[in-house]
């Protein structure tokens, strides 16, 4: 089925910096730093650009099936039951990236403001802000990320509050390229994670006004522009403000830095930093919530408000589970899922195309 | 389409010939619009007139009365009317019109015809109403009468685009109601809703403008009002120019202006009399008074009893040392202190002011006092009480303030259980609320959702008259000419 | 829409279970300042102030302020603050301490071993100042609690106004953990001691640390201002005074404005380090005036160079004594001689590096007269 509604290109814009900014962002500084020591940001603007042309090769997937998603052309391309299995993987890798920003939420929120409340009871309360955040249409989801946007800027602005600080040394960021040009590469495959929400682009693409133009990128270049700028700010600025070895042991460097800061008849600004990430974490979750229900809901052809109550049971148990058993299992897992599902598949499903000529079948084309 | 519409109707203006038929369609066929055929003396004469402008009284007695007793047909010497002027021409009539004159036609004889005054006087009883009060606006309120109510509103909004549209509604007891729109910059689709919404109304009975107002309203389940309710024709009027729709409801002096934004309800009157520094400015105070009181109590709450590290030590000490005699929880204790405070609201409107004044006195002064004396709340919670309420009146709508006590409990409730992060869910859920919330099809959060650089122009802040002239969302055919302050370029003086 | 179901869970929720994180301010003992000392079994003893404010209930609105001094023991921190939390009413919650003093013993030793659990709980004031006393800290705070009750926090201020006089380097429980992380780093700490005289606690100095331990060795006030102008990280005012010789017209005081440093490392058989460092300065006081004369000014600034410099060759004699790279030396080698570094890296990198310091002094201003 060919979706209805459109949306223009700085909606995708919206749309695609809220879903890629997220749960990643409190820890980057302190896993690039990991692998890639003080040139944690070079990476991160080499995978950044590398994003660039995925997101490139997305368009070029998606211009062929105008206003089709990709639960819609995986049929057309590979046949109806392989493409059936397709869409299933795709929902179970959707979910299984709301259930990991669910399990790392919980879990930051006890470690810095909660550590009594059970962790259920976070989820609970997530549960159900997922599940009004979703049953609404494209348009809802539009008009509040781009509401909700302005707590990006500011966040942003609470990080200049950052350069009152004396200590700031620039030093720590020298020399330049140190961990050695293989090391940095290899990190590169690390800082995909704080990227992955741009393969949603595969679903958010069907709904854009005219896919095949030019345009209908412009949107999602400066997304991923912005978002690569973004989070290398945040990484050179805890490397600038900790020195290397106080950041392989402070999983997240952000909020730390903040919760020194003081203005006037605040201190902890950390709290603050929290709340507001948890608003953006949250437009994550309801993006790929919205993408995994449209998804189910074409797969077992139900409405999308009980694909969305689906989809959140779903997440819900599987987190708590996860939770409670093993919480890092769900990120070395996602780390391999995110590289197959946002890169390789997209990748093949467009040589495929190419080299068998797959168009939209005379079943869309007419409707 | 509508454009077109538009320029027919100026060809149809110029027109040299008098013509019933064209003055009613210049005037939208507006349902105050009446005519009377008098047969006197062989002739046939034509009566036209807009019944909420003019004085019956002076039309029956001096106009249609020595009409018909008339014996030659001189009519200028029989009717007793201050002004006759011959009309020529329809626009030289439909002015008269507007202004309270009736227009005469000698029937046969339509190139011609006589305006003869005949305006009501604008001396009614009209007195301003209590709840919305400004400084600097009139001081005229709507009255319980139908027809005087189109008469002010009709005083202030002069055009002939002015629409009038009649509905009797409720099935037992009837009620009527008058639809009342400017034609040309009005959007068709709201007025089709409109119209559509309100034929579907079967309700026995109306009985007051809340009935409609729950009928026709978008959502229902909302804190948030869609509709504004006012008792300003001045309000009403400046409603009408920026193209909205107004309903009045006979026997009630509260007049529906509709489709109403989130915006809509933190613009009084006074923003555009006030110089537009002020006129920002105090907007810009009342949105902000909004916020605190919606999220005061529960921030008190969640500093208090979650993360006291965040105030600052010296303060820490003072609220503590109050807070020790208090037996309750900061959530209990505000909560006390919020219902004690209703009962106080709801007490002095049943009482004559020259008693309220005391009652105020003896309520708020001893009572506060003596709670925080007895250890029933700290002094930190009577602050936060105070100025919750008192940023609670600075809203100049009524409905709009009761939507901050319908949120603020659930929001002081989250930071009870939560704390800081309550609050931010409850402000995401209000949010995801809002940003869904449609008046009329129009988005109710704008101009944030979606966002909307031109409808600031009006919104947050209130620029200068002359820098509003593009058109906006609900009235998508505004256009003024931006020339208002040409002449400035005119008088500028060189440097040298 | 599911609003139904939302607002009963909403409802329900708080009935279930009632508020976990709950922490009433009124039930909390707010600690304002915390000492932390080592005695000879390796056990660590922390002294607190708990301060509480009371309204009397008599006469209304008067504020009578009381200090309740608390110790406790235990193996670590946080034994020593759990032994407290047992001895006092309410919750003792260090979170909210603005500052801490370390005695010379746990200075001595590994000064983190002290810091870890504070670091561990998110609640902790970051921005508190630490110092080092010549005694035990319990010594300090019993002598605070007793006699600068009214004072408020009398010692945070103490250390507050120094660093604005760029007395000492201004480090706050935040920075300090940097420092200790740095292996190209070292700090100096505030140096206090009780004046038997004045029965006051005063700011002696800086403490020098060496890695995670106070080395023994302070530096006086003098000594740490121009130790944080060759930094570049002194505050607004940094006053210094000078003896000149009698013919010359005995002191003169200036204020420092600006400072412009210039480094360069050399490797030969040791680093070298050239440092010159311009300072632009205020005369603020010298009774001799006569300051609009070129050879008065280039006698003053010469005289004024000369003496810094001395002052400077000894006082990274010092620092270079006890192997305290207050100055970031390493840093900038790992910076931007990675290759030197790589030669001396090491726990004591320090003596490979001989500084050789240059004051040049440019008198800019005096005041409204000359």
């Amino acid at each position: 089925m060919r979706v209805k509604s459109r949306i223009s290109s700085v909606n995708l814009f919206f749309l695609l910096v809220q879903t890629m900014i997220g749960v990643g962002l409190l820890s980057l500084p302190h896993q690039t730093h990991e692998s890639a020591g003080s040139d944690g940001w070079i990476s991160i603007l080499i995978s950044g650009f590398f994003i660039q042309l995925i997101v490139l090769l997305i368009w070029l997937l998606c211009r062929n099936f105008p206003n089709l998603t990709l639960f819609d052309f995986s049929k057309v391309i590979l046949g109806e039951i392989s493409g059936t299995v397709l869409n299933f993987l795709y929902i179970i890798y959707l979910l299984t990236v709301i259930c990991y920003i669910f399990i790392i939420y919980a879990d930051t929120l006890k470690r810095w403001i909660l550590p009594e409340t059970p962790a259920w009871i976070l989820f609970l309360i997530t549960f159900v802000l997922l599940i009004y955040g979703s049953i609404c249409n494209i348009k809802n989801v539009v008009s509040l990320f781009s509401l909700l946007f302005i707590l990006i800027l500011f966040l942003f602005f609470i990080t200049f509050l950052v350069y009152g600080d004396p200590y700031i040394d620039v030093r720590y960021l020298f020399p330049i390229g140190s961990s050695g040009g293989w090391n940095i590469l290899k990190s590169t495959s690390d800082s995909m994670i704080p990227f992955i929400g741009f393969e949603t682009l595969l679903i958010y693409f069907a709904f854009i006004k005219q896919s095949k133009t030019i345009s209908a990128l412009k949107g999602v270049f400066l997304a991923v522009l912005f978002v690569t700028i973004f989070l290398t700010y945040i990484v050179i600025l805890s490397t600038v403000m900790l020195s290397p070895e106080e950041i392989k042991i402070t999983p997240e460097p952000v909020l730390y830095i903040l919760s020194a800061m003081e203005i006037r008849i605040l201190s902890r600004l950390d709290l603050i930093f929290l709340s507001f990430w948890g608003l953006i974490v949250f437009t994550t979750i309801i993006s790929y919530t919205f993408s995994a229900s449209m998804g189910i809901s074409k797969l077992i052809h139900i409405k999308h408000k009980f694909a969305v109550i689906l989809s959140g049971t779903f997440v819900l148990i599987v987190s708590i589970i996860f939770y409670y058993m093993e919480i890092t299992l769900l990120e070395k897992w996602l780390k391999h899922l995110s590289f197959i599902f946002g890169i390789i598949i997209p990748i093949l499903l467009l040589l495929i195309t190419i080299i068998f000529k797959r168009e939209v079948a005379s079943t869309y084309g007419k409707k | 389409m509508r454009f077109k519409r538009n320029k027919s109707k100026k060809s149809l203006i110029n027109q040299e010939n008098l013509s019933i038929e064209n003055i009613k369609s210049q005037l939208n066929h507006t349902s105050d619009l009446k005519d009377r055929e008098i047969h006197s003396n062989n002739q046939i004469y034509i009566i036209l007139y807009i019944n909420s402008l003019v004085d019956q009284e002076k039309l029956e007695s001096k106009i249609i009365k020595p009409l018909i007793k008339m014996e030659n047909n001189n009519i200028l010497n029989e009717l007793y009317s201050q002004e006759i002027s011959t009309a020529k021409s329809n626009e030289i009539a439909i002015n008269g019109l507007l202004d309270g004159y009736c227009l005469l036609i000698k029937k046969g004889r339509n190139s011609e015809g006589f305006l003869l005054k005949t305006n009501a006087s604008t001396d009614r009883e009209v007195s301003e109403p209590i709840v919305e009060k400004t400084i600097l606006g009139a001081k005229v309120g709507f009255v319980e009468s139908l027809d005087k109510n189109i008469f002010l509103l009709r005083t202030v909004t002069k055009s002939p685009d002015f629409t009038v549209k009649k509905y009797t509604l409720g099935s037992s007891t009837t009620t009527n109601v008058s639809l009342i729109y400017l034609d040309h910059l009005t959007d068709p689709e709201i007025i089709k809703k409109v119209e559509q919404r309100i034929k579907s109304i079967t309700l026995d009975s109306i009985r007051s403008a809340g009935d409609i107002q729950d009928c026709i309203e978008d959502y229902t389940v909302t804190p948030f009002p869609q509709l504004l309710l006012t008792e300003r024709p001045d309000r009403a009027s400046a409603n009408l120019k920026d193209g909205r729709v107004a309903l009045i409801i006979d026997g009630s002096p509260t007049v529906i202006i509709l489709p109403a934004t989130f915006m809509t309800f933190f613009q009084t009157t006074d923003d555009y009399i006030t110089r537009w520094w002020l006129g920002s400015f105090f907007r810009f105070i009342r949105l902000f008074s909004y916020i605190i009181a919606l999220i005061l109590p529960a921030l008190y709450i969640a500093f208090v009893s979650f993360h006291y590290e965040v105030i600052p030590l010296e303060l820490v000490y003072s609220l503590q040392s109050s807070l020790s005699y208090v037996p309750f929880r900061p959530f209990i204790e505000l909560l006390i202190m919020q219902l004690s405070l209703e009962l106080l609201r709801e007490a002095s409107i049943r009482l004559p002011p020259s008693v309220a004044t005391t009652f105020g006195i003896v309520g708020g002064l001893v009572v506060g006092t003596a709670m925080v004396e007895a250890g029933i709340v700290s002094y930190g919670g009577l602050i936060v009480v105070a100025l919750t309420s008192v940023s609670s009146f600075v809203q100049p709508n009524l409905e709009m303030s009761s939507s901050i006590r319908i949120l603020g409990f659930p929001l002081m409730l989250l930071a009870a259980i939560f704390g800081f992060l309550g609050i931010v869910i409850g402000v995401l859920f209000v949010l995801i609320h809002l940003s869904r919330l449609t008046s009329f099809g129009l988005p109710y959060f704008s101009p944030f959702v979606p966002l909307n650089m031109e409808d600031f122009k009006d919104t947050i802040i209130r620029v200068p008259s002359w820098m509003m002239y593009k058109h906006s969302k609900n009235s998508p055919h505004y256009k003024q000419e931006k020339r208002s302050r040409k002449w400035k370029l005119d008088e500028s003086e060189e440097p040298y | 829409m599911g609003k139904n179901e939302l607002f009963l869970i909403l409802f329900i929720l708080p009935l279930l279970a009632g508020c976990w994180d709950e922490r009433l301010l009124k039930n909390s003992r707010t600690v304002y300042i915390s000492g932390f000392d080592l005695d000879e079994n390796g056990d660590y003893q922390t002294t607190s102030i708990i301060r509480d404010m009371n309204i009397s209930e008599s006469s209304r609105g008067e504020i009578s302020i009381s200090n309740e001094l608390v110790t406790g023991k235990g193996g670590s921190i946080k034994e020593a603050s759990m032994t407290i939390d047992q001895s006092v009413p309410g919750n003792y919650d260090p979170a909210k301490g603005r500052t801490l003093i370390l005695g010379i013993d746990t200075a001595k030793g590994d000064i983190y071993n002290v810091l870890d659990s504070l670091y561990r709980d998110p609640r902790v004031d970051l921005n508190a100042k630490i110092a080092v006393t010549d005694d035990s800290a319990n010594e300090i705070i019993t002598h605070l609690s007793e006699n600068e009750v009214e004072k408020g926090e009398y010692l945070y201020e103490l250390i507050y106004s120094s660093e604005i006089h760029s007395e000492i380097q201004d480090i706050t429980l935040r920075s300090i953990r940097s420092y200790l992380f740095d292996e190209g780093k070292d700090f100096m700490l505030p140096y206090l001691s009780k004046d038997e005289e004045d029965n006051e606690v005063k700011i002696n100095g800086t403490a020098l640390f060496h890695d995670h331990s106070f080395t023994g060795q302070f530096l006086s006030t003098d000594e740490s201002t121009l130790l944080l102008l060759f930094m570049e990280t002194q505050s607004k005012k940094a006053l210094l005074t000078e003896q000149l010789d009698k013919k010359a017209g005995g002191s003169v005081s200036y204020n420092v404005k600006s400072v412009s440093r210039k480094l360069k490392l050399e490797k030969e058989e040791k680093v070298h380090a050239d440092i010159m460092l311009q300072l632009d300065v205020e005369i603020v006081d010298y009774p001799p005036d006569h300051l609009d004369k070129q050879e008065m000014i280039n006698f003053l600034e010469n005289r004024l160079s000369k003496i810094l410099t001395e002052k400077a060759d000894a006082l990274f004699k010092k620092l270079a004594a006890n192997q305290s790279d207050v100055l970031g030396l390493g840093r900038e080698l790992i910076a931007f001689h990675p290759s030197i570094w790589k030669e001396i890296k090491g726990e004591n990198y320090y003596e490979h590096i001989l500084v050789n310091p240059k004051v040049k002094v440019n008198v800019r201003s005096s005041g409204i007269i000359l």
